[in-house]
Protein backbone atom coordinates (compact mmCIF):
# COMPACT_ATOMS: atom_id res chain seq x y z
CA UNK A 1 0.00 0.00 0.00
CA UNK A 2 2.53 2.71 -1.18
CA UNK A 3 0.99 5.95 -2.30
CA UNK A 4 1.19 7.83 -5.64
CA UNK A 5 4.47 9.79 -5.28
CA UNK A 6 3.48 12.98 -4.98
CA UNK A 7 5.87 15.68 -6.20
CA UNK A 8 6.16 18.96 -4.16
CA UNK A 9 7.41 22.74 -4.85
CA UNK A 10 10.93 22.87 -3.36
CA UNK A 11 13.96 25.39 -3.23
CA UNK A 12 17.32 24.08 -4.04
CA UNK A 13 18.04 24.80 -1.01
CA UNK A 14 15.13 23.53 0.98
CA UNK A 15 15.63 20.44 -1.23
CA UNK A 16 19.40 19.73 -0.14
CA UNK A 17 18.47 19.75 3.30
CA UNK A 18 15.12 17.59 2.56
CA UNK A 19 17.52 14.60 0.76
CA UNK A 20 20.17 14.69 3.33
CA UNK A 21 17.25 13.86 5.97
CA UNK A 22 15.99 11.51 4.03
CA UNK A 23 19.23 9.60 3.44
CA UNK A 24 20.01 9.75 7.00
CA UNK A 25 21.37 12.47 8.51
CA UNK A 26 20.26 13.10 11.90
CA UNK A 27 23.09 16.40 12.70
CA UNK A 28 23.69 19.70 11.50
CA UNK A 29 26.00 22.25 11.90
CA UNK A 30 26.25 25.29 10.75
CA UNK A 31 26.37 28.83 10.11
CA UNK A 32 24.54 31.59 8.26
CA UNK A 33 25.72 32.97 5.11
CA UNK A 34 23.58 34.30 2.42
CA UNK A 35 22.95 32.23 -0.56
CA UNK A 36 22.36 28.74 1.44
CA UNK A 37 20.14 30.56 4.49
CA UNK A 38 16.99 27.99 3.68
CA UNK A 39 19.19 24.64 4.19
CA UNK A 40 19.90 25.51 8.13
CA UNK A 41 16.36 27.34 8.14
CA UNK A 42 14.88 24.05 7.55
CA UNK A 43 17.02 21.80 9.38
CA UNK A 44 15.94 23.94 12.18
CA UNK A 45 12.66 23.14 11.90
CA UNK A 46 12.59 19.46 10.78
CA UNK A 47 16.06 18.12 12.71
CA UNK A 48 13.38 18.21 15.86
CA UNK A 49 10.71 16.20 13.95
CA UNK A 50 13.28 12.92 13.03
CA UNK A 51 15.05 13.30 16.23
CA UNK A 52 17.90 14.84 15.21
CA UNK A 53 20.01 17.32 16.39
CA UNK A 54 20.19 21.09 15.00
CA UNK A 55 23.02 23.73 16.14
CA UNK A 56 23.75 26.74 14.70
CA UNK A 57 27.92 27.15 15.58
CA UNK A 58 29.62 30.70 16.72
CA UNK A 59 31.24 30.34 13.43
CA UNK A 60 31.91 28.35 10.43
CA UNK A 61 35.38 26.99 12.36
CA UNK A 62 33.32 25.45 15.09
CA UNK A 63 30.67 24.21 12.75
CA UNK A 64 32.73 21.98 10.82
CA UNK A 65 34.81 21.03 13.77
CA UNK A 66 31.48 20.09 15.30
CA UNK A 67 30.94 18.09 11.68
CA UNK A 68 34.26 16.50 12.78
CA UNK A 69 33.65 15.33 16.41
CA UNK A 70 30.08 14.13 15.24
CA UNK A 71 31.55 12.10 12.20
CA UNK A 72 33.68 10.85 14.15
CA UNK A 73 30.83 8.88 16.07
CA UNK A 74 29.89 7.32 12.66
CA UNK A 75 26.80 9.36 13.16
CA UNK A 76 25.68 10.84 9.41
CA UNK A 77 26.34 14.80 9.53
CA UNK A 78 26.09 17.36 7.20
CA UNK A 79 27.23 21.08 7.69
CA UNK A 80 26.14 23.65 4.66
CA UNK A 81 27.74 27.06 3.79
CA UNK A 82 28.70 29.34 0.59
CA UNK A 83 32.36 30.28 -0.78
CA UNK A 84 33.57 32.44 2.45
CA UNK A 85 32.21 29.57 5.04
CA UNK A 86 33.36 27.16 3.04
CA UNK A 87 36.98 28.40 3.40
CA UNK A 88 36.89 29.03 6.62
CA UNK A 89 36.20 25.08 6.80
CA UNK A 90 39.21 24.15 4.48
CA UNK A 91 41.35 22.77 7.52
CA UNK A 92 38.65 20.60 9.56
CA UNK A 93 38.06 18.73 6.28
CA UNK A 94 41.41 18.43 5.39
CA UNK A 95 41.37 16.98 8.99
CA UNK A 96 38.35 14.78 8.06
CA UNK A 97 40.33 13.70 5.25
CA UNK A 98 43.23 13.15 6.91
CA UNK A 99 41.79 11.88 9.88
CA UNK A 100 39.26 9.27 7.06
CA UNK A 101 35.69 10.11 8.88
CA UNK A 102 32.16 10.62 6.20
CA UNK A 103 30.26 13.73 6.06
CA UNK A 104 28.39 15.97 3.73
CA UNK A 105 29.32 19.65 2.97
CA UNK A 106 27.17 21.16 0.63
CA UNK A 107 28.31 24.50 -0.92
CA UNK A 108 25.80 27.02 -2.37
CA UNK A 109 28.49 29.15 -4.20
CA UNK A 110 28.45 32.80 -4.57
CA UNK A 111 30.52 35.31 -6.25
CA UNK A 112 34.73 35.83 -4.74
CA UNK A 113 37.24 36.49 -3.86
CA UNK A 114 36.76 37.76 -0.75
CA UNK A 115 32.85 38.62 -0.64
CA UNK A 116 32.53 38.97 -3.66
CA UNK A 117 28.70 39.23 -4.36
CA UNK A 118 25.70 37.13 -3.58
CA UNK A 119 25.39 35.99 -7.15
CA UNK A 120 25.50 33.11 -8.35
CA UNK A 121 28.77 31.51 -9.43
CA UNK A 122 30.91 28.04 -9.68
CA UNK A 123 34.25 30.10 -8.68
CA UNK A 124 34.42 27.60 -6.02
CA UNK A 125 35.23 24.89 -8.39
CA UNK A 126 38.98 24.64 -7.99
CA UNK A 127 38.57 25.13 -3.98
CA UNK A 128 36.19 21.65 -3.80
CA UNK A 129 38.09 19.70 -6.80
CA UNK A 130 41.85 20.46 -5.40
CA UNK A 131 40.48 21.39 -1.88
CA UNK A 132 39.63 19.76 0.94
CA UNK A 133 42.00 22.06 2.29
CA UNK A 134 45.60 21.70 2.48
CA UNK A 135 47.68 18.16 2.09
CA UNK A 136 47.80 15.54 0.05
CA UNK A 137 43.83 15.05 -0.13
CA UNK A 138 41.05 15.78 -2.57
CA UNK A 139 37.22 16.53 -2.19
CA UNK A 140 34.86 13.72 -3.53
CA UNK A 141 32.72 16.41 -5.48
CA UNK A 142 29.10 16.23 -6.82
CA UNK A 143 27.48 19.30 -8.76
CA UNK A 144 23.97 19.02 -9.37
CA UNK A 145 22.26 20.95 -12.18
CA UNK A 146 18.05 20.52 -11.04
CA UNK A 147 16.54 21.07 -7.62
CA UNK A 148 15.67 17.03 -7.73
CA UNK A 149 18.94 16.16 -8.65
CA UNK A 150 20.30 18.52 -5.20
CA UNK A 151 17.78 16.06 -3.54
CA UNK A 152 18.68 13.22 -5.12
CA UNK A 153 23.18 13.80 -4.71
CA UNK A 154 22.46 15.17 -0.95
CA UNK A 155 20.28 11.68 -0.40
CA UNK A 156 23.14 9.68 -1.67
CA UNK A 157 25.87 11.54 -0.23
CA UNK A 158 26.11 10.05 3.07
CA UNK A 159 26.08 6.10 1.10
CA UNK A 160 29.12 7.53 -0.88
CA UNK A 161 31.13 9.08 1.68
CA UNK A 162 30.51 5.92 4.62
CA UNK A 163 31.99 3.88 1.53
CA UNK A 164 35.62 5.38 1.16
CA UNK A 165 35.40 6.75 4.84
CA UNK A 166 35.85 10.77 3.27
CA UNK A 167 33.79 14.09 3.29
CA UNK A 168 31.61 14.59 0.25
CA UNK A 169 30.81 18.16 -1.21
CA UNK A 170 27.95 18.58 -3.05
CA UNK A 171 29.07 22.10 -5.63
CA UNK A 172 26.05 23.80 -5.85
CA UNK A 173 25.07 27.52 -6.54
CA UNK A 174 23.23 30.76 -5.62
CA UNK A 175 20.79 30.14 -8.41
CA UNK A 176 20.13 26.77 -7.61
CA UNK A 177 19.88 27.00 -4.15
CA UNK A 178 17.16 29.46 -4.67
CA UNK A 179 15.06 28.78 -7.62
CA UNK A 180 11.72 26.14 -7.21
CA UNK A 181 11.31 23.17 -9.10
CA UNK A 182 9.14 20.18 -8.39
CA UNK A 183 10.64 17.59 -6.02
CA UNK A 184 9.76 14.02 -5.99
CA UNK A 185 10.89 13.13 -2.27
CA UNK A 186 11.43 9.81 -0.69
CA UNK A 187 10.36 8.69 2.83
CA UNK A 188 12.67 9.99 5.57
CA UNK A 189 15.11 6.67 6.23
CA UNK A 190 17.43 5.97 9.01
CA UNK A 191 21.19 5.00 8.73
CA UNK A 192 22.13 1.57 8.10
CA UNK A 193 22.36 0.12 11.41
CA UNK A 194 26.03 -1.58 10.21
CA UNK A 195 28.82 -1.45 12.49
CA UNK A 196 31.68 1.08 11.59
CA UNK A 197 34.74 -0.63 12.53
CA UNK A 198 36.41 2.60 13.32
CA UNK A 199 33.74 4.98 15.27
CA UNK A 200 34.42 5.84 18.46
CA UNK A 201 31.67 4.99 20.84
CA UNK A 202 33.16 4.25 24.07
CA UNK A 203 35.24 0.74 25.01
CA UNK A 204 31.87 -1.04 25.68
CA UNK A 205 33.59 -3.14 28.34
CA UNK A 206 36.51 -3.89 26.54
CA UNK A 207 36.25 -3.58 23.25
CA UNK A 208 40.00 -2.20 21.88
CA UNK A 209 40.52 1.04 21.90
CA UNK A 210 39.87 3.41 18.67
CA UNK A 211 41.77 6.49 17.27
CA UNK A 212 40.32 9.07 15.12
CA UNK A 213 43.50 11.07 14.30
CA UNK A 214 45.00 12.59 11.79
CA UNK A 215 49.06 12.95 12.85
CA UNK A 216 51.28 10.69 11.48
CA UNK A 217 54.35 12.35 13.10
CA UNK A 218 56.85 9.62 11.50
CA UNK A 219 57.68 10.23 8.03
CA UNK A 220 57.03 6.36 6.93
CA UNK A 221 53.56 6.52 8.59
CA UNK A 222 52.43 9.45 6.71
CA UNK A 223 53.86 8.31 3.26
CA UNK A 224 51.84 5.30 4.06
CA UNK A 225 48.67 7.11 4.87
CA UNK A 226 49.53 9.26 1.37
CA UNK A 227 49.67 6.36 -0.50
CA UNK A 228 46.11 4.76 1.11
CA UNK A 229 44.53 8.23 -0.07
CA UNK A 230 46.01 8.00 -3.44
CA UNK A 231 44.78 4.37 -3.95
CA UNK A 232 41.38 5.64 -2.40
CA UNK A 233 41.00 8.05 -5.31
CA UNK A 234 41.87 5.72 -8.00
CA UNK A 235 39.01 3.60 -6.57
CA UNK A 236 36.76 6.40 -5.90
CA UNK A 237 37.71 7.02 -10.06
CA UNK A 238 36.84 3.55 -11.22
CA UNK A 239 33.62 3.97 -9.00
CA UNK A 240 32.05 7.04 -8.98
CA UNK A 241 32.71 9.01 -12.25
CA UNK A 242 29.18 10.76 -12.66
CA UNK A 243 28.44 12.48 -16.18
CA UNK A 244 25.29 13.18 -18.63
CA UNK A 245 25.42 13.41 -22.52
CA UNK A 246 22.60 14.03 -24.91
CA UNK A 247 22.80 16.17 -28.27
CA UNK A 248 24.49 15.07 -32.05
CA UNK A 249 26.42 11.63 -32.85
CA UNK A 250 28.49 13.27 -35.17
CA UNK A 251 29.02 16.84 -33.45
CA UNK A 252 30.66 19.99 -34.69
CA UNK A 253 30.96 21.80 -31.25
CA UNK A 254 31.12 19.81 -27.79
CA UNK A 255 29.82 21.81 -25.31
CA UNK A 256 30.80 20.89 -21.56
CA UNK A 257 29.13 22.86 -18.87
CA UNK A 258 27.96 21.71 -15.26
CA UNK A 259 25.36 23.39 -12.99
CA UNK A 260 22.99 25.74 -14.50
CA UNK A 261 25.16 26.58 -17.46
CA UNK A 262 24.37 23.12 -18.62
CA UNK A 263 20.56 23.86 -18.50
CA UNK A 264 21.20 26.64 -20.31
CA UNK A 265 23.54 25.33 -22.70
CA UNK A 266 20.79 22.76 -23.46
CA UNK A 267 18.68 25.47 -24.97
CA UNK A 268 21.24 26.70 -27.03
CA UNK A 269 21.98 23.24 -28.21
CA UNK A 270 18.15 24.05 -29.87
CA UNK A 271 18.94 27.12 -31.32
CA UNK A 272 22.54 26.02 -32.80
CA UNK A 273 20.42 22.57 -34.42
CA UNK A 274 18.36 25.39 -35.88
CA UNK A 275 21.40 27.73 -37.30
CA UNK A 276 22.88 23.97 -38.64
CA UNK A 277 25.97 23.48 -36.00
CA UNK A 278 25.71 20.24 -34.77
CA UNK A 279 26.49 19.70 -31.02
CA UNK A 280 27.23 17.69 -28.29
CA UNK A 281 27.15 18.47 -24.35
CA UNK A 282 28.64 16.72 -21.83
CA UNK A 283 28.23 17.49 -18.30
CA UNK A 284 30.00 16.69 -15.42
CA UNK A 285 28.28 15.71 -12.34
CA UNK A 286 30.94 14.32 -10.60
CA UNK A 287 33.70 17.23 -10.51
CA UNK A 288 35.97 15.23 -8.55
CA UNK A 289 36.45 11.96 -9.73
CA UNK A 290 36.55 14.32 -13.20
CA UNK A 291 34.83 12.34 -16.17
CA UNK A 292 37.88 12.82 -18.56
CA UNK A 293 36.93 9.70 -20.96
CA UNK A 294 33.35 10.98 -22.29
CA UNK A 295 34.95 14.39 -23.02
CA UNK A 296 38.37 12.77 -24.54
CA UNK A 297 35.90 10.76 -26.43
CA UNK A 298 33.46 13.57 -28.17
CA UNK A 299 36.85 15.86 -28.62
CA UNK A 300 37.87 13.24 -31.23
CA UNK A 301 34.78 13.90 -32.98
CA UNK A 302 33.98 17.41 -32.36
CA UNK A 303 37.16 20.11 -34.07
CA UNK A 304 35.89 22.84 -30.92
CA UNK A 305 34.96 22.42 -27.66
CA UNK A 306 33.06 25.71 -25.70
CA UNK A 307 33.40 25.02 -22.12
CA UNK A 308 30.48 27.46 -20.37
CA UNK A 309 31.52 27.50 -16.45
CA UNK A 310 30.46 30.85 -14.09
CA UNK A 311 34.24 31.54 -12.79
CA UNK A 312 37.14 33.08 -15.04
CA UNK A 313 38.00 29.75 -16.04
CA UNK A 314 38.15 26.52 -13.89
CA UNK A 315 36.70 23.71 -15.11
CA UNK A 316 38.39 24.78 -18.62
CA UNK A 317 41.44 23.34 -17.06
CA UNK A 318 40.62 19.64 -17.07
CA UNK A 319 38.64 19.53 -19.87
CA UNK A 320 42.32 20.92 -21.41
CA UNK A 321 43.38 18.02 -19.93
CA UNK A 322 40.90 15.59 -21.06
CA UNK A 323 40.99 17.01 -24.60
CA UNK A 324 44.95 17.28 -25.02
CA UNK A 325 45.39 18.62 -28.43
CA UNK A 326 42.45 16.71 -30.41
CA UNK A 327 39.78 19.68 -30.71
CA UNK A 328 40.14 23.64 -29.64
CA UNK A 329 38.87 24.76 -26.54
CA UNK A 330 37.51 27.86 -25.95
CA UNK A 331 35.67 29.43 -22.71
CA UNK A 332 32.65 31.29 -22.09
CA UNK A 333 32.91 32.61 -18.69
CA UNK A 334 29.89 33.78 -16.83
CA UNK A 335 30.65 36.88 -14.34
CA UNK A 336 29.38 38.98 -12.17
CA UNK A 337 26.92 36.74 -10.64
CA UNK A 338 24.52 37.01 -13.36
CA UNK A 339 22.98 34.64 -14.93
CA UNK A 340 23.98 33.28 -18.53
CA UNK A 341 21.26 33.15 -21.35
CA UNK A 342 20.80 30.47 -23.88
CA UNK A 343 20.90 33.29 -26.48
CA UNK A 344 24.55 34.45 -25.44
CA UNK A 345 25.56 30.40 -25.58
CA UNK A 346 24.12 30.06 -28.92
CA UNK A 347 25.95 33.00 -30.20
CA UNK A 348 29.44 31.52 -28.79
CA UNK A 349 28.61 28.22 -30.37
CA UNK A 350 28.10 29.92 -33.78
CA UNK A 351 31.69 32.34 -33.10
CA UNK A 352 33.93 28.83 -32.54
CA UNK A 353 32.10 27.17 -34.94
CA UNK A 354 32.81 29.84 -37.67
CA UNK A 355 36.27 30.99 -36.36
CA UNK A 356 37.42 27.11 -37.46
CA UNK A 357 38.26 24.48 -35.04
CA UNK A 358 41.23 22.32 -34.76
CA UNK A 359 43.83 21.98 -38.02
CA UNK A 360 42.96 18.76 -39.85
CA UNK B 1 -5.72 40.57 -18.41
CA UNK B 2 -7.85 44.34 -18.11
CA UNK B 3 -8.42 45.33 -14.81
CA UNK B 4 -11.86 45.37 -15.19
CA UNK B 5 -12.03 41.80 -14.99
CA UNK B 6 -10.18 41.51 -12.36
CA UNK B 7 -11.50 40.15 -8.75
CA UNK B 8 -13.60 42.78 -6.88
CA UNK B 9 -10.90 42.71 -4.18
CA UNK B 10 -8.22 43.00 -6.68
CA UNK B 11 -9.34 46.34 -8.65
CA UNK B 12 -7.32 49.93 -8.43
CA UNK B 13 -6.88 52.20 -7.46
CA UNK B 14 -5.83 50.82 -3.94
CA UNK B 15 -3.67 48.95 -1.49
CA UNK B 16 -2.54 44.93 -1.58
CA UNK B 17 -0.02 43.30 0.32
CA UNK B 18 0.88 40.30 -0.50
CA UNK B 19 1.85 38.08 2.35
CA UNK B 20 1.90 34.50 2.90
CA UNK B 21 4.73 31.50 3.63
CA UNK B 22 7.96 31.23 1.87
CA UNK B 23 7.88 30.28 -2.19
CA UNK B 24 4.39 30.69 -2.04
CA UNK B 25 3.75 32.86 -5.13
CA UNK B 26 3.56 36.61 -3.38
CA UNK B 27 5.78 37.89 -5.95
CA UNK B 28 4.68 36.79 -9.45
CA UNK B 29 1.21 37.70 -8.44
CA UNK B 30 2.07 41.23 -7.25
CA UNK B 31 4.07 41.35 -10.45
CA UNK B 32 1.06 40.49 -12.41
CA UNK B 33 -1.80 42.66 -10.38
CA UNK B 34 0.88 45.65 -10.65
CA UNK B 35 0.99 45.36 -14.53
CA UNK B 36 -3.14 44.88 -14.28
CA UNK B 37 -3.45 48.60 -12.38
CA UNK B 38 -0.71 50.75 -14.63
CA UNK B 39 -3.04 49.88 -17.24
CA UNK B 40 -6.19 52.08 -15.34
CA UNK B 41 -3.61 53.92 -13.05
CA UNK B 42 -0.19 55.07 -12.11
CA UNK B 43 1.32 51.86 -9.87
CA UNK B 44 3.76 51.57 -7.45
CA UNK B 45 5.05 47.89 -7.01
CA UNK B 46 6.92 47.70 -3.78
CA UNK B 47 10.10 45.27 -3.28
CA UNK B 48 10.21 44.66 0.66
CA UNK B 49 11.33 41.52 0.50
CA UNK B 50 14.54 41.63 3.04
CA UNK B 51 14.14 37.98 3.72
CA UNK B 52 15.52 36.38 0.36
CA UNK B 53 17.25 38.50 -1.78
CA UNK B 54 16.38 36.84 -4.94
CA UNK B 55 13.75 36.55 -7.57
CA UNK B 56 12.29 39.67 -6.91
CA UNK B 57 10.95 42.36 -8.85
CA UNK B 58 13.71 44.64 -8.82
CA UNK B 59 15.48 42.48 -10.76
CA UNK B 60 13.49 43.43 -13.71
CA UNK B 61 12.24 46.89 -12.63
CA UNK B 62 13.37 48.27 -15.75
CA UNK B 63 11.14 46.03 -17.95
CA UNK B 64 8.53 46.65 -15.54
CA UNK B 65 8.81 50.66 -15.85
CA UNK B 66 8.50 50.25 -19.95
CA UNK B 67 5.06 49.28 -18.64
CA UNK B 68 4.08 51.87 -16.82
CA UNK B 69 4.69 49.94 -13.14
CA UNK B 70 7.37 51.42 -11.47
CA UNK B 71 9.15 49.50 -8.93
CA UNK B 72 10.36 50.75 -5.18
CA UNK B 73 13.16 49.28 -3.97
CA UNK B 74 16.46 50.36 -2.48
CA UNK B 75 18.48 51.61 -5.20
CA UNK B 76 22.49 51.15 -5.70
CA UNK B 77 24.60 48.42 -4.19
CA UNK B 78 22.25 48.29 -1.29
CA UNK B 79 19.54 46.99 -3.29
CA UNK B 80 21.81 44.15 -4.32
CA UNK B 81 22.97 43.07 -0.93
CA UNK B 82 20.61 41.05 1.77
CA UNK B 83 20.94 43.75 4.01
CA UNK B 84 17.47 44.75 5.81
CA UNK B 85 17.77 47.59 3.40
CA UNK B 86 13.71 49.54 2.56
CA UNK B 87 13.07 52.26 -0.16
CA UNK B 88 12.67 55.96 1.25
CA UNK B 89 10.09 56.75 -0.88
CA UNK B 90 7.25 54.31 0.41
CA UNK B 91 5.29 56.70 2.71
CA UNK B 92 5.04 59.36 -0.01
CA UNK B 93 3.78 56.47 -2.12
CA UNK B 94 1.24 55.21 0.27
CA UNK B 95 0.21 58.76 1.18
CA UNK B 96 -0.54 59.26 -2.69
CA UNK B 97 -4.43 58.54 -2.65
CA UNK B 98 -5.12 58.53 -6.18
CA UNK B 99 -2.35 56.20 -6.66
CA UNK B 100 -2.18 52.54 -6.33
CA UNK B 101 0.27 50.53 -4.86
CA UNK B 102 1.35 46.57 -4.55
CA UNK B 103 3.32 45.62 -1.61
CA UNK B 104 5.20 42.15 -2.25
CA UNK B 105 6.70 41.44 1.21
CA UNK B 106 9.54 38.66 2.51
CA UNK B 107 7.78 35.07 3.25
CA UNK B 108 6.38 34.18 7.21
CA UNK B 109 6.12 36.41 9.61
CA UNK B 110 9.72 37.54 9.49
CA UNK B 111 9.25 38.90 5.73
CA UNK B 112 5.61 40.80 7.13
CA UNK B 113 7.32 42.35 9.87
CA UNK B 114 8.72 45.40 7.96
CA UNK B 115 5.24 46.43 7.58
CA UNK B 116 4.95 48.15 10.94
CA UNK B 117 6.95 51.02 9.83
CA UNK B 118 3.90 52.00 8.18
CA UNK B 119 1.23 50.36 9.81
CA UNK B 120 -0.99 53.69 10.03
CA UNK B 121 -0.48 54.94 7.43
CA UNK B 122 -1.76 51.61 5.37
CA UNK B 123 -4.87 51.31 8.05
CA UNK B 124 -5.71 55.05 6.47
CA UNK B 125 -5.81 53.86 2.73
CA UNK B 126 -7.68 50.28 4.05
CA UNK B 127 -4.93 48.47 2.90
CA UNK B 128 -6.15 44.85 1.73
CA UNK B 129 -3.70 42.26 3.52
CA UNK B 130 -3.94 39.11 1.10
CA UNK B 131 -2.42 35.88 2.46
CA UNK B 132 -0.62 33.73 -0.89
CA UNK B 133 -0.78 29.72 -0.37
CA UNK B 134 0.12 27.01 -2.16
CA UNK B 135 -0.44 23.28 -0.49
CA UNK B 136 2.19 22.03 -3.38
CA UNK B 137 4.43 23.72 -0.46
CA UNK B 138 6.58 21.62 2.03
CA UNK B 139 3.79 21.94 5.00
CA UNK B 140 1.95 23.57 2.26
CA UNK B 141 -0.81 21.46 2.73
CA UNK B 142 -1.66 21.39 6.37
CA UNK B 143 -5.13 23.65 7.16
CA UNK B 144 -4.01 24.37 10.62
CA UNK B 145 -0.75 24.83 10.11
CA UNK B 146 -1.56 27.51 7.75
CA UNK B 147 -4.14 29.14 9.56
CA UNK B 148 -1.67 29.38 12.55
CA UNK B 149 1.47 30.87 9.89
CA UNK B 150 -1.63 33.01 8.66
CA UNK B 151 -2.67 34.11 11.99
CA UNK B 152 1.27 34.86 13.05
CA UNK B 153 1.98 37.12 10.26
CA UNK B 154 -1.38 39.06 10.74
CA UNK B 155 -0.35 39.88 13.63
CA UNK B 156 3.86 40.81 13.11
CA UNK B 157 2.22 43.17 10.33
CA UNK B 158 -0.02 44.47 12.44
CA UNK B 159 -2.83 44.42 10.33
CA UNK B 160 -6.08 42.39 10.17
CA UNK B 161 -5.36 39.87 7.09
CA UNK B 162 -8.63 40.15 4.21
CA UNK B 163 -8.73 37.12 2.64
CA UNK B 164 -6.81 34.39 0.61
CA UNK B 165 -5.65 34.40 -3.13
CA UNK B 166 -5.43 30.39 -3.88
CA UNK B 167 -2.03 29.96 -5.40
CA UNK B 168 -1.51 26.06 -5.95
CA UNK B 169 1.00 25.25 -8.25
CA UNK B 170 3.70 23.23 -9.20
CA UNK B 171 6.02 26.22 -10.95
CA UNK B 172 6.90 25.35 -14.48
CA UNK B 173 4.89 21.94 -14.48
CA UNK B 174 1.35 23.49 -13.27
CA UNK B 175 -2.18 21.67 -14.25
CA UNK B 176 -4.84 22.54 -13.52
CA UNK B 177 -5.45 19.70 -10.84
CA UNK B 178 -3.02 22.26 -8.94
CA UNK B 179 -4.67 24.92 -9.12
CA UNK B 180 -8.05 23.36 -8.13
CA UNK B 181 -5.57 21.92 -5.37
CA UNK B 182 -4.91 25.40 -4.32
CA UNK B 183 -8.82 26.55 -4.17
CA UNK B 184 -9.43 23.61 -2.04
CA UNK B 185 -6.69 24.75 1.15
CA UNK B 186 -8.21 28.24 0.00
CA UNK B 187 -11.51 26.87 0.97
CA UNK B 188 -10.63 25.46 3.87
CA UNK B 189 -8.47 28.45 5.58
CA UNK B 190 -11.94 30.68 4.25
CA UNK B 191 -13.97 28.64 7.19
CA UNK B 192 -11.28 28.55 9.19
CA UNK B 193 -9.72 32.18 9.27
CA UNK B 194 -13.04 33.64 8.88
CA UNK B 195 -11.76 35.63 5.45
CA UNK B 196 -12.89 35.23 1.71
CA UNK B 197 -11.34 33.51 -0.59
CA UNK B 198 -10.55 35.99 -3.48
CA UNK B 199 -8.97 34.76 -6.27
CA UNK B 200 -7.85 31.63 -7.41
CA UNK B 201 -4.71 31.91 -9.45
CA UNK B 202 -3.40 29.67 -12.84
CA UNK B 203 -1.31 29.68 -15.53
CA UNK B 204 -2.87 32.20 -17.99
CA UNK B 205 -3.26 29.01 -20.53
CA UNK B 206 -5.41 27.10 -17.91
CA UNK B 207 -7.53 30.39 -17.16
CA UNK B 208 -10.66 29.49 -19.34
CA UNK B 209 -10.77 25.40 -18.04
CA UNK B 210 -10.10 26.88 -14.42
CA UNK B 211 -13.23 29.23 -14.95
CA UNK B 212 -15.46 26.56 -15.83
CA UNK B 213 -14.22 24.26 -12.96
CA UNK B 214 -14.27 27.10 -10.64
CA UNK B 215 -17.15 28.74 -11.88
CA UNK B 216 -17.79 30.56 -7.84
CA UNK B 217 -14.74 32.17 -7.53
CA UNK B 218 -12.80 34.99 -9.63
CA UNK B 219 -9.67 33.22 -11.53
CA UNK B 220 -6.67 35.28 -11.79
CA UNK B 221 -4.46 33.74 -14.73
CA UNK B 222 -0.45 34.37 -14.85
CA UNK B 223 2.11 34.87 -16.88
CA UNK B 224 5.35 34.43 -15.32
CA UNK B 225 8.13 37.05 -15.03
CA UNK B 226 10.94 35.51 -13.08
CA UNK B 227 11.49 32.56 -14.55
CA UNK B 228 15.26 31.35 -14.94
CA UNK B 229 16.20 32.14 -18.79
CA UNK B 230 16.29 28.49 -19.96
CA UNK B 231 12.36 28.44 -19.33
CA UNK B 232 11.84 31.95 -20.55
CA UNK B 233 12.92 30.97 -23.92
CA UNK B 234 11.15 27.58 -24.23
CA UNK B 235 7.95 28.99 -23.06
Amino acid sequence: MSAEPKAILMKGNEAAAEGAIAGGCRYFFGYPITPQNEIPHYMAEHMPQVGGVYLQAESEVAAINMVFGAASTGARVMTSSSGPGIALMQEGLSYMIGARVPCLVVNVCRGGPGLGNIGTSQSDYWMATRGGGHGDGRCITFAPATVQEQYDLCYESFDVAERYRHPVMILSEAALGQMMEPVFVRPRGEAPKDEKPWALGGRRGGRNRRVINSLYAQPDDLARENRVLAELYEQVTREQVRWSEKGDDDPEVLIVAFGIPARCSETAMERAAASGVRTRLVRPISLFPFPHEPIRRWAKVAPHTLVVEGSIGQMVDDVRMAVGDQSKVSLLPVLGGLLTTPEEIAHEIQRVYEEGGRAP
Amino acid sequence: MPSDDLPAGLRPPGVVILTGPFGSGKTEIAINLALCWAEASPTYLADLDVITPYFRPRDIASQLADRGVRVLAPSGPPGASDGPVLPREMSSAIAEADTSLVIDVGGHPEGAGVLTHWREALSARNANVLLVVNPRRPGGDSVEASAQLAEAIGARAGLPLAGVIANGNLGPQTTLPHALEGLQMGRALEARLRVPVVAVCCPLALRDECVAQAPDVPVFGLTFYLRPPWQRSVS
